[in-house]
């Protein structure tokens, strides 16, 4: 029984191929692929994100190879999808357009293009080319904790005028606290705004809004349950929280609060329990490490933590003092060549780094 | 010798600035579009003549060296129109030579037409260039969110594949590119990743550009360089252009 009355159909992004794939260095096999995605259709799970963590074309020495190609990827999933949809992630600066026309022609129906929170005009090319093929396209402002509601919602806007279906406020670095999410997705859902000041329309007509959360902090779920009351018609997770950092939202244990709360998804939660099993079966539980929390607490990139200790192992410094330095210099995602870079140099001058 | 300059955005009022220092090299038009730019006003200050109509300046001016500096679309179209003048083209339009003034300077001045590709390319040859025997190349390149203007963006997916194609070009290894926009005004950033024969740990090569700052800021060392060089290359052509008559 609901505790509250019926509410809105929300649209869940079921990620675990795509950010999940940093829980395992983007080592998941083509069969881990198809048998998931056998699963998630059960489940009558919406949409399916496949691919490297990064996105299309993100495979490289830089973020970490991926074991499977970005071809093969899609092609496997989507030979064990029907009524879920395939999407995939982008990221301009990683991905070309040539990698957009090849998703397409491996049968991607929905994509996610996305750009650090301030440089959403750097997605303006890979939007309106995907929208001329006819695709679903969603905009997705990442590090969101970085920057204040006027400023995503300024950036959201120019997004929209792209054409976009939608945006996604992400918690890339599993920053940020229930009070943050509620504003800054009420701001974008147009649930709220500053009073002090005069806006024009708009300004305030609602934007589909999506909202994905990381666990640095241990509020992954939290964050997607405060996202949703603030208007998110959008939740985009992992099952068992598979992902980068601390993870991602486990979506075995949002989607059953989310139907308690009297939202509806669309997703049979039995079958969900067997997608989750399978996860659990195929890897190591999602663990949340002193590192994780102090990557969240610094507002740095979830990615960035295998990175991290390695760079701490093989310079002999500490990882707690990488993460914050990075974090002073606001690296956003894609610096993980910074990494070393501050590694090197904790190394050759500790006593800055005492300070 | 006498130059010009066509594009009056943040590239072509730095090269105008490098041109004014240089002792083979006077301007003798700054062309643009747009009577009320920012550009235009800027070079006038200096005293230098300026045109709002763009090509047909340039192509009525007695300039021997021609700056392109505006967008890929426009520098195909000017190309065959400038065709008996020497053109150094700063736009990802692939219409001409590519260039590197590291590798090829010396064929480069005898074409009619050269290009530098990117400005990641120009910063990262140097680097690439010591490499002994490279299979692989990966190249990631920072800059700062005010040193990428709406050109850059809207173009990102040809710079990727631009400078990865120039990159196998001259070192004969397979390429990937990357960019990464910061939001915070931080220098200029490459790191090389490679595989090279012989090794199994990738090498990493790390360099931070620093810019001159003379129209645009230090920060921005990605676009100082590709102005150095072009200045370079025009250099280059007058000295030998001069040596020759």
């Amino acid at each position: 029984m609901p505790l509250e009355s019926p509410r809105s159909m929300l649209k869940i992004f079921d990620s675990t191929l795509r950010d999940g794939s940093h829980g395992c260095r983007h080592q998941i096999t083509r069969n881990q692929i198809a048998s998931y995605c056998k699963l998630a259709e059960q489940a009558k799970i919406p949409i399916v994100v496949a691919g490297h963590g990064n996105g299309l074309g993100a495979s490289s020495i830089h973020l970490g190879l991926a074991r499977e190609n970005d071809r093969t990827i899609l092609r496997t999933a989507r030979k064990n999808l029907s009524k879920t949809r395939l999407g995939t992630f982008v990221l301009p600066g990683f991905a070309t357009l040539k990698d957009i026309d090849m998703a397409i022609s491996e049968g991607v129906d929905v994509f996610q293009i996305a750009s650090h929170c301030t440089e959403a005009t750097a997605t303006k090319q890979y939007i309106e080319y995907a929208k001329k093929k006819g695709k679903e396209v969603y905009g997705v402002l990442m590090m969101s904790h970085m920057e204040n509601n006027s400023i995503l919602r300024f950036q959201a806007e120019i997004m929209r005028d792209y054409g976009v279906d939608g945006v996604f406020l992400m918690d890339s670095a599993g920053a940020s606290l229930q009070k943050e999410v509620s504003y800054k997705v009420g701001r974008l859902a147009g649930k709220w705004w500053p009073r002090s000041q005069v806006y024009k329309d708009s300004q305030k007509t609602p934007i589909k809004t999506g909202f994905h959360p990381h666990n640095n902090l241990g509020l992954a779920v939290a964050n997607g349950i405060a996202a949703v009351e603030a208007g998110a018609t959008m939740i985009d997770g992992t099952t068992r929280g598979l992902g980068a950092g601390a993870g991602n939202c486990p979506l075995e244990v949002l989607i059953p609060i989310l139907h308690k709360m009297g939202y509806t998804t669309g997703i049979n939660e039995e079958k969900l329990f067997e997608c989750a099993e399978y996860i659990r079966s195929q890897f190591p539980p999602q663990d949340l490490t002193p590192l994780s929390i102090t990557s969240g607490l610094n507002g740095v990139f979830s990615g960035f933590k295998p990175h991290v200790e390695k760079a701490a192992k093989k310079y002999g410094v500490s990882g707690h003092k990488i993460f914050r330095e990075l974090g002073k210099r606001k690296t956003v995602a894609g610096q993980e060549d910074q990494v070393i870079k501050v590694a090197k140099e904790l190394k050759t001058h500790p006593i800055e780094a005492l300070s | 010798m006498k130059c010009a300059i066509i594009g009056t955005g943040n590239i072509g009022c730095d090269l105008l600035v490098k041109i004014m220092k240089s002792k083979y090299l006077e301007c003798v038009m700054f062309a643009g579009q747009r009577e009320e730019s920012e550009g235009l006003k800027f070079a006038k200050e200096k005293g230098i003549p300026t045109s709002a109509k763009s090509i047909d300046a340039i192509l009525e001016s007695d300039a021997k060296i021609i700056f392109e500096a505006t967008n890929s679309e426009s520098a195909k179209a000017h190309a065959p129109r400038l065709k008996d003048r020497f053109v150094i083209d700063l736009t990802p339009a692939k219409v001409g030579m590519m260039c590197s003034p590291i590798t090829n300077l010396k064929e480069a001045i005898k074409a009619k037409n050269v290009n530098l590709v990117s400005c990641g390319f120009q910063v990262v040859m140097p680097m690439i260039a010591k490499l002994k025997d490279p299979i692989y190349i990966e190249v990631v390149t920072t800059i700062a969110s005010r040193s990428a203007g709406m050109g850059t963006r809207e173009n990102i997916s040809e710079y990727l594949e631009t400078t990865a194609k120039a990159i196998t070009k001259f070192t004969g290894a397979k390429a990937k590119a990357i960019l990464v926009i910061n939001p915070m005004d931080i220098n200029m950033h490459n790191t090389v990743y490679a595989i090279v024969k012989d090794r199994t740990e990738p090498v990493i090569l790390q360099k931070e550009i620093i810019g001159a700052g003379d129209y645009i800021p230090k920060f921005s060392g990605n676009l100082d360089t590709i102005n150095q060089n072009a200045v370079r290359i025009a250099e280059e052509y007058a000295k030998n252009i001069r040596f020759n008559t």
